[in-house]
């Protein structure tokens, strides 16, 4: 039985004897706070082990987003039974079990709360893990089908016969004919002998038709010998014909063709010219041999029928290599399209900024101290034990707690230092020393890690500025928002402006565009942008360099209250500011922003409700400053929108 | 892991830092640092941080307190005044 079990079962059997001690008459009233003082100790200790375990999951190192899935199930799981316990314990019939449950319903309201993030942040990281099945399925499809057509295509190319050779075939087969009628190497005067008797017979030919056509009602024997003497004409002279026709059509079959296309010209030109020699011959010269009419028609239409089947092969192989770089361009596209990139880069401390962002002010502003275990409850029980919890699951761990929270900081290796750079240094000796002395200056001013400014290293290579100098400089950057002044050991003042885009005064507006540099720091809750809470700095945690849509605007008072939150797009914080009748020292602007749809479009976020691409909250000037370079700004004409 | 002036360190982030000075502070070691670019150049980012050893692990926390930043920075200036560089 662990730990909890067994608390849980003391608990529930102190429960008892609270009852029946209350229903009988003899035992004393200090004797039932006695036990409703251990009854809430062990509640408490309880809780705190279930604070523990969920801290320990929280902390948890995970590598995916399925892994954080997991973790996140589990949370849920274990603050559904922790809820369970803070309410589902007392029989609220019993005064006394009444007021425990009432003492501790703020602590279970708290667990359902957390537990509700934790259920949305499981539906979000759901809903990343189905995109990212989504995207593999269809780039597998896509990679299959791809593969499917260059099979395709290497099939049919394979039999694919070469026009050339096509056309050698031809010509081979049709120097067969000839060898075969024994015409191949016909001299010239033998081609003349033929065409000689080629008339001779054609002439003899008519002369026997006209005598059988005299003769066929006169005399039947001699009718009968004008027959036989035709046929034997009939064959005599279409073996003429059809050999001084072969010979005719080598000027069409020696023309070599240099492509499918002129092949086919080719074959239906010899074939028109097979078919008009056959009929116009066949039944006027020699009708007796009618069945054999179509030999050459039929020999050359069967090389005509390949030849469209090549023509076709070829046109099929086109339209399939269509078909593959159209599939080609659709697996490029998935593959450089950024969500899915996002969606199979996993980013460490995912969940806690999802936390973050599900703690829409407007919904949870009871709960606004709250974060994850590092937040204050003020003058409860749970601050002590979360705390307490916490510092115990970092223990369990073996890590300090301070670099539990920032793992970046762990020394990985190390090695001397080149001359060169310590040479280097040297001359930057007297500022650096004069920067030490000033550092806790530096970072009261609000800044963690001590930056000095673009100018100093570049100024103090030319100009031996004086440590005060230095300070002005670094000072004056935290301070204004357009210029750099610098207070010269001469004692002039040296103006730089800064970069345009970053002076830029535009008030933050939903549905902006915004790069956010290297640098810039972020929230997981807007509260926590004002008060300079649970700091979080592009570059060097999750959130990377690039472009991002502003989904929320947020105005806050001075000490972190929400004043007023717009998540419709073309509101402007200066609109709203306007609308309420803020001046400007009486509110800070702090935005929101969320990475678009898959296709890198905006998508509304709406009040109570967090959005598919939120990432965190931005403190800015009331302006696009420090960082915050404005990209696009969105149109005016805006449907159901406001304008800028 | 023991780390020393004039070394160059690399953290867990891959940024590298020059150690320019070392200094005990209430029975805690502090390290004065500049960050190293790539092409071992200086760059205008110098932190003050603690030292915090788990068993072979050493971490390097970033100093926020006010009071404690403003008396080890003193002691983390002395300390370079009298580093060579070397």
């Amino acid at each position: 039985m662990n730990d909890k079990k067994l608390l849980k079962n003391v608990i529930d059997e102190q429960l008892k004897t609270l009852n029946l001690m209350g229903k009988m008459n003899n035992v004393s009233a200090r004797n039932i706070d006695n036990l409703m003082h251990e009854i809430t100790g062990n509640l408490l200790r309880l809780d705190e082990l279930y604070e523990e375990e969920i801290a320990t999951l929280e902390d948890f190192e995970v590598h995916s987003v399925e892994e954080e899935l997991t973790i996140v199930q589990r949370i849920i799981e274990i603050s559904k039974n922790r809820e369970e316990m803070l309410t589902k314990s007392f029989d609220l019939d019993d005064k006394k079990q009444k007021f425990l449950a009432d003492l501790f319903s703020d602590m279970a309201i708290e667990t359902a709360q957390k537990g509700a993030d934790y259920e949305v942040t499981a539906k979000q990281l759901e809903a990343e893990i189905t995109l990212k099945n989504d995207f593999q399925d269809d780039t597998d499809d896509l990679h299959d089908k791809q593969k499917q057509l260059s099979k395709q295509i290497s099939e049919i190319k394979a039999s694919i016969i070469p026009c050339n050779q096509f056309d050698e075939r031809l010509i081979q087969d049709y120097e067969q004919l000839l060898d075969n009628y024994k015409i191949k190497d016909l001299t010239d005067g033998e081609i003349a002998n033929l065409k000689e008797e080629q008339t001779l017979r054609t002439s003899w030919q008519t002369s026997i038709l006209k005598n059988i056509e005299l003769s066929s009602n006169l005399n039947a024997n001699l009718n009968s010998e004008f027959e036989e003497v035709l046929t034997s004409n009939s064959h005599a002279l279409r073996d003429a014909n059809d050999k001084l026709f072969l010979l005719d059509l080598s000027k069409i079959v020696k023309i070599k063709a240099l492509s499918y296309q002129e092949l086919s010209t080719k074959m239906q030109e010899m074939y028109n010219v097979v078919a008009s020699y056959e009929e116009s011959s066949s039944t006027y010269l020699y009708p007796s041999l009618a069945l054999k009419q179509q030999y050459f028609t039929n020999l050359f239409e069967k090389e005509a029928e390949e030849i469209i089947k090549q023509t076709k092969l070829s046109d099929k192989v086109a339209d399939l290599e269509k078909q593959k770089q159209e599939v080609e361009t659709e697996i490029r596209e998935k593959e450089t399209n950024p969500r899915f990139a996002e969606t199979l880069t996993y980013l460490p401390l995912q969940s806690k900024a999802r936390i973050a962002t599900n703690e829409d002010i407007g919904m949870t502003a009871d709960f606004k101290d709250i974060t994850l275990g590092t937040g204050v409850v003020e003058g409860t029980a749970k601050l002590v034990l979360s705390d307490v919890a916490k510092e115990t699951a970092l223990s369990n761990l073996n890590l300090p707690p301070d670099v539990a929270l920032i793992p970046d900081f762990e020394v990985v290796q190390k090695r001397k230092a080149p001359s060169k750079l310590l040479e280097k240094v040297k001359k930057y000796k007297k500022q650096l020393m004069s920067i030490g002395k000033k550092a806790a200056a530096i970072i009261l001013a609000g800044a963690i890690l001590f930056t000095a400014g673009d100018n100093f290293i570049k100024k103090t290579t030319t100009n031996e500025m004086t440590s005060q100098d230095v300070m002005q400089a670094s000072v004056d950057n935290t301070l204004t928002g357009h210029q750099y002044v610098i207070n010269q050991s001469d004692g002039t003042k040296v103006t730089i402006e800064k970069n345009q885009e970053d002076v830029k005064e535009v008030s933050p507006t939903v549905g902006d565009t915004v790069k956010i540099t290297k640098g810039v720091k972020y929230y997981r809750d807007a509260s926590s942008a004002i008060l300079e809470k649970n700091i979080y700095e592009v570059g060097k945690n999750t959130l990377r360099e690039g472009n991002y849509f502003v989904n929320r605007v947020a105005l806050m008072t001075k000490d972190g209250n929400l004043i007023r939150l717009d998540t419709t797009k073309g509101v402007s914080s200066e609109e709203l500011a306007k609308q309420l009748g803020l001046k400007k020292d009486e509110y800070e602007v702090v935005i929101h922003i969320g990475s678009g749809d898959q296709d890198g479009n905006f998508i509304e976020a709406k009040l109570g409700e967090t959005s598919p691409d939120d990432v965190c909250w931005i403190k800015t000037g009331g302006a696009y400053n420090k960082g915050l370079i404005l990209q696009k700004q969105v149109t005016n004409n805006l449907e159901g929108g406001k304008v800028r | 892991m023991n780390i020393n002036i004039n070394e160059i360190i690399k953290l867990h982030n891959d940024l590298e830092y020059l150690v320019l000075s070392k200094t005990n502070y209430q029975n805690s070691c502090y390290y004065y640092l500049i960050e190293v670019s790539k092409d071992d150049d200086i760059k205008d980012n110098v932190k003050i941080v603690k030292e915090n050893k788990v068993e072979d692990r050493l971490f390097l926390i970033p100093v926020t307190n006010a009071d404690e930043l403003e008396e080890v920075s003193k002691l983390l200036s002395a300390e370079l005044e009298s580093n060579n560089l070397e």
